[in-house]
């Protein structure tokens, strides 16, 4: 999955045609828009407008943690434009380093992939920096999308995307929406790249999401407390660990109470053969 | 590979900072005030992070030398000191993955500053033999070439008359050490598991075979030799693959060279196993073993624990004399990363 939030409509647009996202219906505050694997919030500008549309993406969006609905582990991607000093107009930036102004506080987006373009600071500010005094990219979201969204989805899967807009020399206020969209648009290949590269980074996750073979099968029909849950998971993930192929022997089967399954079925998984000699041959 | 560097503010002029940050220039390079801004927070994760660790540069501050864990020294009094968090390799067995959040290297470059301390404590113990050892936190000698931590340390140890340096490492030691004259004061602690074992569980570190080729040079040039079987991994075959182990080992390294002998049952804190458990769901290596949870630890059954130890001293005394198996190191703290 590949979640996109942007703070205005301009800089969405580029992206709901790159990934034919279709508007999804106003369900909340936020525009939310979906494809293939893609999901994009327009949050609004500014921190407070992109920590609420990080939060709404993960309970009820894409996230879906509260719906029960997640769409599963994915990038989170703040996709913009910034300001800055030196930077030629339409360079793009992965940050490394995201600075909130009125705090004084860093964060710092792992880079755990091979970055697809040049990293740097982004400074995030509540108001439109115009002086550029530092050799940082201004913004006016990242900081609060970093801290909100790495809850959610994890440090590494955190990333800020932004491509230069602004500088000494050309003014901010000029920017119209067509400019917006043409710098964030020159930015397609860089998030496919982000996309690609994180894609082995969701799936390690995504294993800690899925149960083990038959938990599903052994839960039906049987009651078991939550310690029992997860009991039976580590029971069952020793079962595939020692002998994949092996079926739970009828006996234990039978058994409806879901505490006596476990200890039966842990009984029975301590006679199994330990065998590492055998692990290593079939790639344990 | 590594991933990006980052810098101490305090270190940036450091020599050591000076040589890593011409040496990595190609790397994205951040200034930071302290290296917890980034290292081991609550959101970061460890598998995802050892896929391409990034390396923190940073001064260590207090802490310097600290009592060892009981079982981990070798001498009478031992103190142990981590100039470096984290590790290369990716042991599947290592407390390391369950202690952090963070697969990144935090290099403390201050390393005069650890010899200080440790001249402060022999100089509080005068006539005392004290053993310092390195491989706590980290591999000693595994990521040599980077930080040339051994390289300072041991023209430092050579100084001083009753101090012995433990290098606690699963590297190729030779290579590590290539040019450095031995002395009885530093010891070369090899962590060794059988060859099957370490296929499934020390993941990047050297074959076991190279480890002990390794060992067999330092030896030859009169390097004093630790091996450290720990942690001892059970199977219903550890029998066969531990006496290969140990006719492996002293088929190539001559008993007269070798200085201490330890063996660890596997055993982690609870909540460090339960962290394995969530990181690596997929690891069958892991999961296969018949664990049992005792008084906060996760270990082997106490009888299993007790056949793979009385199994392996009764193998051992094939090797050594009678007085060093009486002297055996048995045990445990429950986490060592070399």
């Amino acid at each position: 999955m590949l979640y996109l939030l942007t703070a205005m409509a301009a800089e969405a647009r580029p992206l709901r045609d790159a990934f034919r996202l279709a508007a999804r219906p106003a369900a909340g505050p936020f525009q939310h828009f979906a494809g293939d694997g893609v999901e994009l919030v327009v949050t609004g500008i500014g921190k407070v407008a992109m920590a609420a549309g990080c939060g709404w993406l993960a309970a009820a969006g894409g996230g879906g943690w509260l719906a029960g609905r997640s769409s599963g582990p994915g990038l989170w991607l703040n996709v913009g434009i910034a300001g800055h000093r030196g930077l030629p107009l339409g360079s793009a930036l992965l940050a490394h380093q995201v600075i909130d102004r009125a705090t004084g506080s860093s964060l710092f987006p792992p880079l755990v992939f091979e970055p697809p373009c040049a990293t740097g600071t982004v400074e995030t500010v509540d108001r439109p920096e115009l002086a550029y005094p530092a050799d940082h990219a201004y913004d006016m979201e990242a900081s609060a999308f970093v801290a909100v969204a790495r809850g959610f989805a994890g440090a590494e899967l955190v990333q800020v995307l932004k491509v230069i807009s602004d500088g000494k020399r050309e003014d901010v206020a000029k920017l119209d929406r067509s400019a917006i969209g043409a710098k964030v648009e020159s930015l397609l290949p860089l998030i496919e790249a982000l996309r690609q590269a994180t894609l082995p980074l969701a799936a390690v996750l995504r294993l800690g999401e899925e149960e083990p073979p038959l938990f599903a099968e052994l839960l039906h029909g049987r009651h078991f407390t939550f310690s029992d849950q997860v009991a039976l998971r580590r029971l069952l993930r020793r079962l595939a660990a020692l002998s994949p192929a092996a079926g739970v022997p009828a006996e234990v089967l039978a058994e409806r109470r879901g505490r006596e399954l476990n200890r039966r079925l842990g009984s029975w998984l301590d006679t199994l053969p330990v065998l590492h000699l055998a692990a290593a041959e079939t790639g344990g | 590979m590594i991933g990006a560097l980052y810098f101490e503010a305090a270190v940036a002029h450091h020599p050591r900072t000076l040589e890593l940050r011409r040496r990595f220039a190609r790397l994205p390079q951040i200034e930071i005030e302290r290296y917890g801004e980034l290292f081991n927070r609550s959101s970061q994760n460890f598998r995802l992070q050892k896929r391409r660790p990034s390396l923190i540069l940073a001064e260590k501050r207090e802490g310097f030398v600290l009592p060892a864990p009981e079982i981990c020294g070798v001498g009478e009094e031992a103190f142990y000191f981590s100039h470096l968090l984290n590790c290369p390799y990716d042991c599947r067995y290592c407390f390391l993955q369950g202690m952090y959040r963070s697969a990144n290297y935090v290099l403390f470059v201050n390393y005069e500053d650890f010899f200080a301390a440790i001249e402060r404590k022999l100089k509080e113990r005068p006539g005392r033999r004290l053993t310092f050892y390195s491989g706590y936190d980290c591999d000693s000698l595994a990521l040599e070439g980077l930080t040339g931590f051994a390289a300072a340390a041991l023209p430092f140890f050579r100084g001083q008359e009753n101090a012995v340096l433990e290098l606690r490492t699963k590297a190729v030691a030779s290579r590590a050490l290539q040019g450095v004259e031995a002395w009885p004061g530093a010891l070369v602690a090899a962590s060794l598991t059988p060859p099957a074992v370490a296929e499934v569980f020390d993941h990047g570190a050297p074959p076991v075979a190279k480890r002990v080729e390794g060992l067999a040079k330092l030896a030859g040039k009169g390097w004093p030799i630790g091996l450290r079987f720990d942690p001892l991994i059970f199977s219903d075959d550890f029998r066969p693959l531990y006496g290969e182990l140990f006719e492996m080992v002293f088929a190539a390294v001559p008993a007269a060279s070798v200085a201490s002998v330890g063996l660890g049952p596997f055993r982690l804190p609870s909540p460090f196993y339960r962290r394995l458990e969530k990181l690596y769901p997929d690891d069958r290596a892991l999961r296969s073993a018949p664990l049992e949870e005792r008084g906060g630890t996760v270990s082997y059954s106490r009888e299993r624990e007790q056949a793979m130890v009385d199994f392996c001293v009764a193998e051992l005394s094939r090797y050594l004399p009678a007085e060093w198996i009486a002297g055996l190191q048995i045990g445990s703290p429950g986490g060592i990363a070399a």
